[in-house]
Formats: C-alpha cells, sequence, structure tokens
C-alpha cells in the first residue's frame, strides 16, 4: 500500500504515457512529469492526480503526430536501430506502418481482387449495417433533450387484458403526481389535429401535455417558451402551440418572426410560444410531434369521474425528488393503487376481475414500450439473420479468394521466409492487406446502408398517419459497421495467411511447385468456404421462394370481399348532430355520392374489412345463457348501411341484410358470421335470437359507449374480415342508422375503381380543416397493405437470395478455375493417354457438383427448422414446402453446373503436349 | 536558417532555454512557457517541439545523471545551438520589425478607422 505522505502519479496513465513517449526522451519527460508532479501533491495529492492525468491526456496528440511526422522520415539512426520486431511498440507502429502502405501497393496491382472484395464485402456489410441502424433506431432511441433523464421515471397502469405497461387516466395521474417521492409528474397525449397554413391542410401529430412537460422533462425550446401554468386550463382563452423544429423549418420555411405569430390549428386560431430542440420525439408513440399544446385538462375531464378513470390515454413521466429512489416511489405508488382499487373499484379492476396496479420504470428502460420490445426483438432476429447470411456467404467468398490469392503468392512467401522474415512478419502482411481491404469495404457498407436508410425514410403508405422514424446511421451504426468490417477481414485474411507461411512451404520452393504444402491433399478450406455459401444461399432462395409463394396465394385467396371497382376514404361528421340529424347526414351523403356519373353503388360504415380501420373493433358478446364468462367471448364487428354487405359481395346465406327499415327508432337488428352463430349459438337456428354487444376497446370508455342488446336478422358466410391467415372469426355487422359512428368510412362502386376514387374527391366534402384518416383510394390498394409484411420480407429474401446466388457463383468458378490451374499437368496427362474432351468436361462439372452439394445437404439440414419459426407468417404454404425445397436445389445446382462448366471447357481444350512441355 | 520563419511555439521553447541558462530541462521550461504565456502546455508538446528542434539543429540536448536534491530523476538539458540562436534572434528581430509603428485599438470591436 502506498504511504499517505507519499503519493504516486496514476500508473496506467504513466504507463500510457511511457508507451507514447519517444524512447530517447522516455526517462527524462517522465522524471519532469514526475517532479511537478510531487511538488502538487503536497499541496493536494487529488488536484495532483488530475494534473497529471489532464498532462497525458494533453499529450498524447503531438507525441503520436510527431511520430508519423518521424516515421515520415525514418533518421539514419532508426535504420541503423535495426528491424523485425525488436523496436517493441516504436518499431511496431513503424512496421505496421510500412505494412499497410506495402499492403496498398501490392492492391493496386490487383485491382479485380479489390473490386470484388469491396463489393461483396460491402453489399454484406451495408445489409447487417441497415438492419443495425433501424433496429438500434427503434429498440435504442437516443434522448439527448431530456435533462437529467436518470431522475425521470415513467408510470403504467395494468391494462385491461392484465399486462402492465398501459397508460394512465387523468384522475389517476392527479393522484400519482402527489407521491411524496415525486418532485413532479406530467401526462401527455398524442392526437391528430390539422393545419391549415398554404393551400391544403395537412394532419400534424400534436403532443398536448400538461402545462410542467417542459420543465419536467427539461426540454428546454431552442426558441421562446415552454407553456405557462395557466395555459392549460383556459377555455376560450388564448391558445398557445410549441413547433417542433421540422414544423418550423418545414411548413413555415424558418419563419424568424415565428413567436408570436398565429396560426391555424385543429380549426382554431393558436398564437405559438416557443420552438423545440431539433429531434425531440414522442414516447407515447414513437413519433417525432410536430406541435406541442398544452392539455386541455378540464375539457378533457368532462364525463363523470367513473369513465374519466377508465379512459386511460395518458404517458406519465415523473422526475423523482431528490434523494428519493425509484424503490420509494414504486412503494408509494403500490400503497397508492391499493387504495384507489377500494375507493373505485370499477375502475380499477381488469377484465380477468385482477386489481391494477401502477408499474414505474426509469426513463431508459421505457424509452421503447416494454409490450412492443419483445415483438421488435423477434423481427430483429429474423432481419439479423437474413442480412447475417448474406454477410456470411460475401465473407466465405472474399476469404476463399484470399485463399487462392495466398496460394499464387506462395513462391514470393517461401522467398521471404527463406531470407530471415519471420512467420510473425509474414502473417502481418498479409493481415495488413486484408485489414485494409476490410476498412474500405465498411467504409462502401455504411454508404449503401446511409442509402438503404433513405430509401426507407421515403417509403410511404397509402394513409394518412405521417409516422416518422428516423433510422439514420450514426456513430453507433459506424462504430458497428468498422467493427464488423475489422472482424470479418481478420477471418478472411488470417486463415490464408497462417496456412500459406507454415515453414513446410519452403521446400515447395525448392520443387519448383507452387501448390499446397502437403501433395496429393484437395483444396479442402476452399471446398468448406464453397459449402458455407451454398448452405447459406439455400436459406435466403428458400425462404424468399416461400414468402413468394404466400404473397401469391394470399393475394390469389378467396378473402369474402370483392374489391373490383371499389374505392373508400373517411368522413368526419359534424359535431353537434343528434341521432336523427346524423342518419339524415347519412342518408344525405349517400344520395348525393349516387348522383356521381358512373357510380353504381353507395355505402356508408363504421369500418371497412381487412383496413386499418378494423382497429379496436373487438366487441365482447353475451347471450344471457347460463355459464358464460362476465365479459362474454370476444367478436368484431361493423356498422353498415343497407347496401354495404352487397356492394363488398359478402354473401348471404339465411335471412336478409341490413335494409332501410333498420332505422334509429326500431329494435336493434345485426347480421352475423357462420362462425358467430355456430360460436355463440350452437343449439339451433340464429335468426331471432338476441345477444348483447359491449365495447371493450381502449378508449371505449372514454366515447361513452353504450352496450348494444341486436337481434340476428341474417346469417352471412365466413370471410377474412381482419388479416389474411386468420382463422374464421365471429363477425357481426349491425345497422350504422342504430349503431352511429363519429367518423364513417365512405365506399362507391362502379365500373372503375379509379373512377371512383375520383368521385370520392369531387363529391365528398370537408369542413375547414378536416382531414382524412384514409384519403380516397382504391380498396385494393387499402387491402395490399395486408400483404406489406409478406412484400418486405420476400423481397428482401429475393435480393438477399439473388445476391447469395451471384457471390456462390463467383465462389464456385473461382473455386474450379483455380482447381483446373492447378492441375493443368494431370488434366494434360489424361488428355496424353486418351481421355476425351468430353470426359474432361464431365469430370471437372462433377467436382463442381460435388462442392454444392455437401453444401445443398448442410443447407436442407438447416433450412427447414428455420423455416419452422416463420410458420406463423406463411400463407398457404407449409414450412417444408416441396416446391420451395426442390426449386431451391436445382436453382442451386444449375449454379454450380454453370460455373463449373466453363473453367471445365477452358480444360479440356489444353493442349497436352503444349502443358506438359512447360511443366 | 535566416530565411525560415519559426513556428510559434517552437519559438517559445527556444526563448524558454535562451531564459533558462544552465537550468534549461523539461520541467523547467514546461512550467517557464507556461507562465509567461499563460497558456497550458503539455510535457507532450514541448518532447515533440525538443525533438523537432533538435532535428533542426537548433538545440543541442544532454542528459545528466541525477544530482543530489532531485531524488534520483535523471534530467536532460538543453542549450541552444549557434544556428539556434542565430534562428531565434532573425525571428524575434523580424516580430519586433513588424510591430513597429503598429498602434492597437482600444477595443477591437468598434476600433475601425
Amino acid at each position: 500500500m502506498t504511504p499517505l505522505h507519499h503519493p504516486v502519479p496514476p500508473r496506467l496513465t504513466r504507463r500510457l504515457l511511457s508507451l507514447t513517449l519517444p524512447r530517447d526522451h522516455r526517462p527524462y519527460a517522465l522524471a519532469d512529469l514526475d517532479e511537478e508532479f510531487e511538488a502538487r501533491a503536497r499541496v493536494s495529492p487529488r488536484g495532483a492526480r488530475s494534473w497529471y492525468r489532464g498532462q497525458v491526456a494533453r499529450s498524447l496528440v503531438p507525441l503520436v503526430r510527431e511520430r508519423l511526422r518521424r516515421w515520415g522520415r525514418p533518421k539514419i539512426t532508426d535504420r541503423t536501430r535495426g528491424s523485425g520486431g525488436r523496436g517493441g511498440w516504436e518499431m511496431g507502429i513503424q512496421g505496421l506502418l510500412r505494412d499497410f502502405s506495402y499492403a496498398v501497393r501490392k492492391l493496386s496491382k490487383a485491382p479485380m481482387t479489390v473490386l470484388v472484395t469491396v463489393l461483396s464485402l460491402g453489399l454484406g456489410l451495408g445489409a447487417v449495417t441497415t438492419v443495425f441502424t433501424v433496429i438500434n433506431g427503434v429498440l435504442y432511441p437516443s434522448a439527448g433533450w431530456l435533462r437529467d433523464p436518470q431522475r425521470l421515471v415513467t408510470i403504467y397502469t395494468t391494462e385491461d387484458d392484465g399486462t402492465a405497461w398501459g397508460w394512465n387516466s387523468l384522475p389517476d395521474f392527479e393522484d400519482v403526481r402527489t407521491a411524496g417521492s415525486l418532485a413532479d409528474a406530467a401526462a401527455a397525449t398524442v392526437k391528430l389535429l390539422s393545419l391549415d397554413e398554404g393551400d391544403r391542410p395537412v394532419q400534424v401529430i400534436a403532443q398536448a401535455v400538461t402545462p410542467n412537460y417542459f420543465s419536467v422533462t427539461g426540454i428546454r425550446p431552442a426558441q421562446g417558451r415552454g407553456f405557462a401554468p395557466d395555459e392549460g386550463q383556459v377555455e376560450g382563452g388564448a391558445p398557445v402551440a410549441v413547433l417542433s423544429h421540422d414544423l418550423w423549418m418545414g411548413s413555415f420555411g424558418g419563419d424568424p418572426g415565428i413567436l408570436g405569430r398565429t396560426i391555424h390549428l385543429g380549426g382554431r386560431p393558436v398564437t405559438v410560444v416557443g420552438v423545440a430542440p431539433e429531434g425531440v420525439v414522442s414516447r407515447r408513440v414513437p413519433v417525432r410531434p410536430d406541435v406541442w399544446v398544452p392539455l386541455d385538462e378540464a375539457a378533457a375531464r368532462t364525463s363523470d369521474d367513473i369513465t374519466a378513470r377508465k379512459a386511460r390515454e395518458y404517458l406519465v413521466l415523473g422526475r423523482l425528488r431528490n434523494g428519493a429512489s425509484l424503490e420509494d416511489l414504486r412503494k408509494e405508488t403500490t400503497v397508492m393503487a391499493e387504495r384507489l382499487r377500494r375507493d373505485h373499484p370499477q375502475a380499477w379492476t381488469d377484465n380477468h376481475e385482477q386489481p391494477r396496479k401502477f408499474t414505474v420504470l426509469s426513463e431508459r428502460d421505457s424509452r421503447v414500450n416494454p409490450r412492443a420490445k419483445a415483438v421488435l426483438a423477434g423481427i430483429s432476429v429474423f432481419f439479423y439473420g437474413v442480412t447475417g447470411l448474406i454477410l456470411l456467404i460475401a465473407c466465405a467468398n472474399v476469404t476463399s479468394l484470399f485463399l487462392v490469392r495466398a496460394v499464387l503468392r506462395s513462391r514470393e512467401i517461401a522467398v521471404r521466409l527463406s531470407l530471415g522474415a519471420s512467420r510473425r512478419r509474414v502473417v502481418r502482411m498479409l493481415l495488413a492487406e486484408g485489414i485494409l481491404l476490410g476498412m474500405v469495404a465498411g467504409a462502401v457498407g455504411i454508404a449503401f446502408a446511409g442509402l438503404l436508410t433513405r430509401a426507407m425514410r421515403s417509403f410511404s403508405l397509402p394513409i394518412n398517419v405521417p409516422i416518422h422514424l428516423d433510422f439514420t446511421p450514426d456513430g453507433r451504426s459506424y462504430a458497428f459497421a468498422f467493427g464488423v468490417a475489422l472482424l470479418t477481414s481478420l477471418v478472411f485474411s488470417l486463415i490464408p495467411a497462417l496456412r500459406v507461411s507454415r515453414p513446410t512451404l519452403v521446400p515447395a520452393l525448392k520443387e519448383g511447385r507452387t501448390s499446397w504444402g502437403r501433395p496429393g491433399r484437395r483444396f479442402k478450406p476452399g471446398s468448406i468456404l464453397v459449402a458455407i455459401q451454398f448452405a447459406a444461399s439455400l436459406v435466403l432462395v428458400v425462404g424468399a421462394s416461400l414468402f413468394l409463394r404466400s404473397l401469391h396465394d394470399a393475394t390469389t385467396m378467396d378473402l369474402g370481399v370483392d374489391p373490383d371497382g371499389v374505392a373508400m376514404t373517411t368522413k368526419k361528421i359534424p359535431d353537434g348532430l343528434d341521432r336523427a340529424g346524423t342518419v339524415q347526414f347519412y342518408r344525405h351523403l349517400e344520395s348525393r355520392l349516387a348522383g356521381a356519373p358512373g357510380v353504381s353503388e353507395v355505402a356508408l360504415s363504421r369500418s371497412v374489412e381487412m383496413t386499418l380501420l378494423q382497429v379496436g373493433a373487438g366487441a365482447s358478446v353475451s347471450t344471457g345463457a347460463a355459464g358464460e364468462p362476465p365479459d362474454g367471448e370476444k367478436a368484431f364487428r361493423n356498422a353498415v348501411t343497407p347496401g354495404y354487405l352487397r356492394m363488398l359481395g359478402i354473401p348471404l346465406l339465411r335471412g336478409r341484410a341490413i335494409e332501410e327499415e333498420d332505422g334509429p327508432d326500431n329494435a336493434p337488428v345485426a347480421v352475423v358470421n357462420e362462425t358467430f352463430a355456430r360460436r355463440f349459438f350452437p343449439d339451433g337456428d340464429v335468426l331471432g335470437r338476441t345477444f348483447t354487444l359491449t365495447d371493450r376497446s381502449p378508449g371505449a370508455a372514454a366515447r361513452d359507449a353504450k352496450p348494444l342488446t341486436l337481434r340476428v336478422v341474417g346469417v352471412t358466410a365466413d370471410g377474412t374480415y381482419l388479416d389474411v391467415g386468420d382463422p374464421p372469426t365471429p363477425y357481426v355487422w349491425t345497422s350504422l342508422y342504430q349503431d352511429q359512428a363519429p367518423t364513417v368510412a365512405v365506399t362507391l362502386k362502379g365500373a372503375s375503381a379509379e373512377a371512383m376514387v375520383a368521385a370520392l374527391r369531387a363529391g365528398v366534402e370537408r369542413a375547414p380543416g378536416e382531414v382524412p384518416v384514409i384519403p380516397p383510394t382504391t380498396y385494393a390498394s387499402q387491402l395490399s397493405l395486408q400483404f406489406i409484411h409478406l412484400r418486405l420480407a420476400s423481397g428482401m429474401l429475393g435480393w438477399g437470395g439473388g445476391l447469395g446466388l451471384f457471390l456462390a457463383l463467383i465462389g464456385v468458378y473461382g473455386l474450379v478455375s483455380f482447381t483446373v490451374t492447378q492441375h493443368t499437368r494431370d488434366i494434360a496427362i489424361r488428355r496424353a493417354v486418351g481421355a476425351d474432351a468430353t470426359a474432361v468436361v464431365r469430370g471437372v462439372v462433377r467436382q463442381g457438383l460435388g462442392l454444392a452439394g455437401v453444401g445443398l445437404i448442410l443447407g436442407l439440414l438447416v433450412v427447414v427448422p428455420a423455416a419452422r419459426l416463420i410458420r406463423g407468417v406463411l400463407v398457404g404454404v407449409g414450412p417444408a414446402d416441396p416446391v420451395s425445397l426442390v426449386g431451391g436445389v436445382v436453382l442451386l445446382a444449375l449454379t454450380a453446373a454453370l460455373a463449373s462448366f466453363l473453367p471445365a471447357r477452358r480444360a479440356a481444350h489444353i493442349d497436352p503436349m503444349t502443358s506438359l512441355r512447360q511443366e | 536558417m535566416t530565411g525560415k520563419f519559426l513556428p510559434e511555439f517552437e519559438l517559445y521553447v527556444m526563448l524558454a532555454v535562451a531564459r533558462l541558462g544552465d537550468e534549461a530541462y523539461g520541467a523547467a521550461m514546461r512550467r517557464e512557457i507556461e507562465e509567461r504565456t499563460g497558456r497550458p502546455v503539455s510535457i507532450g508538446a514541448l518532447y515533440a517541439t525538443l525533438s523537432r528542434l533538435e532535428e533542426k539543429g537548433l538545440v543541442a540536448m544532454q542528459a545528466s545523471d541525477p544530482k543530489p536534491g532531485q531524488r534520483g530523476r535523471p534530467r536532460k538539458y538543453c542549450r541552444l545551438t549557434p544556428a539556434g540562436e542565430e534562428a531565434a534572434r532573425h525571428s524575434t528581430d523580424m516580430i519586433q520589425r513588424m510591430m513597429e509603428g503598429v498602434i492597437w485599438a482600444e477595443a477591437p470591436a468598434d476600433g475601425r478607422r
């Protein structure tokens, strides 16, 4: 132990400096620093140590720069000191730099090697880096705009279905913010508002926040201010907003006079009081809010207390009081939840009759909704798997290229070894080439990833929900790409370097041969690499085929709806209409559209099957039968006007469809599908029976949705209503006149869907500031969104498989032509003793197919279990689909045959005499 | 040598050598420059510059064995070579000549005439 009166400089730091100092000055510079350190340590040992560290930190750059300068102009004394691994660090760095400059010269003479390596590795690295960037961006978003984030926490309330990560209600938020271990807490929710600036209103994402949101999170507006405490409560007062950096730059052209300007937001004038810093992302949903508005708590709580407590729509962020820990808060909220459960038993019980709880997570752990994390992790494994295979194929390709290169250079290497170069030196020389290429490939990969992520950003869906996730490669992506590049380049250069520098090569030099050390040995590492390539390519090709066949099945299968000539949009019903007025509005809208040219059918509905409007269409069913669970089983529902079922071609089996007579004053009726009838009325005919439908979707309580008792009047055939590939689900259609909706889908049918889109655009009038959730589009294009994951996966695997196939082709071609060159003499002898050209070709091609065959068997062993993992998303094909498997094998075998045929033909044309004379 | 300008920090190092005379070794020079210029100087920057000056033949360095009172620490003393003295003198002369007649404004922000 160091005595207190004799402090010593920080040891590691001192060692670091010692390594960087030029050898001739080393002891003196260290002694100088020690002297000053000692003088300072007499005053303050701690201060002295920190001074020492500062000295060393600032010394590193000038010292390294001086070394590089010296290396550029070596002095006589340096050279006389001799070389060859003796000089430690100094010689090491000089040797390394020499190795690299040698590698540059050597590689500039082999442009094809460079091109093939950099391109294939670059593509592989680019693919993996893209996946890394996207997944990193989604799973580990940065939040640099938060102040002191380690004191920030997120509070969740148990969801209806019993999962822990649900949002909170406003009354619960007001209770929880009184917790003693919280300094303060803020609530936020997200809504879509229209921004009426310029020629057309656009939809913007607004984050409605309690006025203290900016102070709790520590987000400091780049301009202006956040919200004043009273700005949340003003009803009819002057509304204010904080713009996002992007909205300010985009919609307002970066107007320097933006503060105090009045904009038209959500149909009313709003004063801009601030601009947020760049890049702030909401965590309520993973989007960048365009604008922040104060949450009008009074207006948000218009309904009674129970309804308000059930309206769980708010993200709650808390800031811990100084000295309070996450645990303190957890204890407090547990007690609080118990009290809330006693006071509000109805609101504080979930659907399984279990008490709800608060769950507290640190801000860091809650950047991604914990519920989404598991799903994202699964998806990321798939994408890493696919791109990892591409990289593996590229890596195998480059390794065999380097093996061949090393063998061709074995004479040069043998000369070096026999002249006294150490094996280490030779390996280092070859390694330098690999690392150099790897780094260039890494840079190409990053450029490629940049292109891919940019392409992803511009990818947009035909719906009006502007979710823009940001996938720009950042420092982490660069580090990842270069790290992987370094690892792969070590693999592909170390294996050949170690093999070729074996001392057994010196005798090979004497014999004048340039093949492998041990005679008669097959080119084994190369064969293994080709086998790996073929195995990986088979996995990709079979995967692509499975997804393409799923896509084909999904797009051609009978969905139970007919999108021909159908177009749709959404329309918000004006506020303040009573039930009769709403029906009148519906009827008026229908009759006006029916008069448009070319329109043959018109219908309105709450949602449209298999579109995003179906989200939250679940409701629980109760038939009043004895012994059924209190909440009933779930069914999905839609409310429609009379023409709807006929328009979409949903076949009616028994009874009648929804008719004009099912108006607001008559008894509510329902049409159900066969599965519904079987599930809920298994004992006999369903017509005339009644059941109760209760909306259980999130936010239903806030919408004041009342249970509906319905009489069954008709039964339809089963169809697909939610997602392609779903098993038949119980489904209910009610009358829109009886079961009204504030926003309806408007569907038109005519000879051409495009003409109907035009008719919708012309015929559906919009209130000022109204932006439709789904702008007028064809129903077919909305349906195609259903297959987006299949399209994405088959596209990715298709490209990956194609790339892999191409690389495997190059791999086999390279290896076979190499072995042909190596065995020129054997072939010549065989030809000389009478083998004909066809036999030679057959022999070589057989060799190529043999290489591929091992890989294909390996691939088959892997691909079937791998495909089983994606069974859930496949439509119409099983994981062991024989067409895909046989097709993949045949395709790859053909590739191998083609790749080996070319060198085989060359071999067959060798003139035996010329070749033998050369040897 | 006379035609060349010395970089600023090299000149400081040479002036420190000249000022300290027989006591011109690393730690003393580092302190001297830091105290006089008020600018933090790292030991690494000093030795990197000394190597360069030595290579140009402007300073000569002489290692000495630890003397009593140095707690066994070796020192390397520097002195200016004749060429070094000539170069330093030339540089400072040029600075002095350039300074002649220069009148600084009181406040640089609004001192434009």
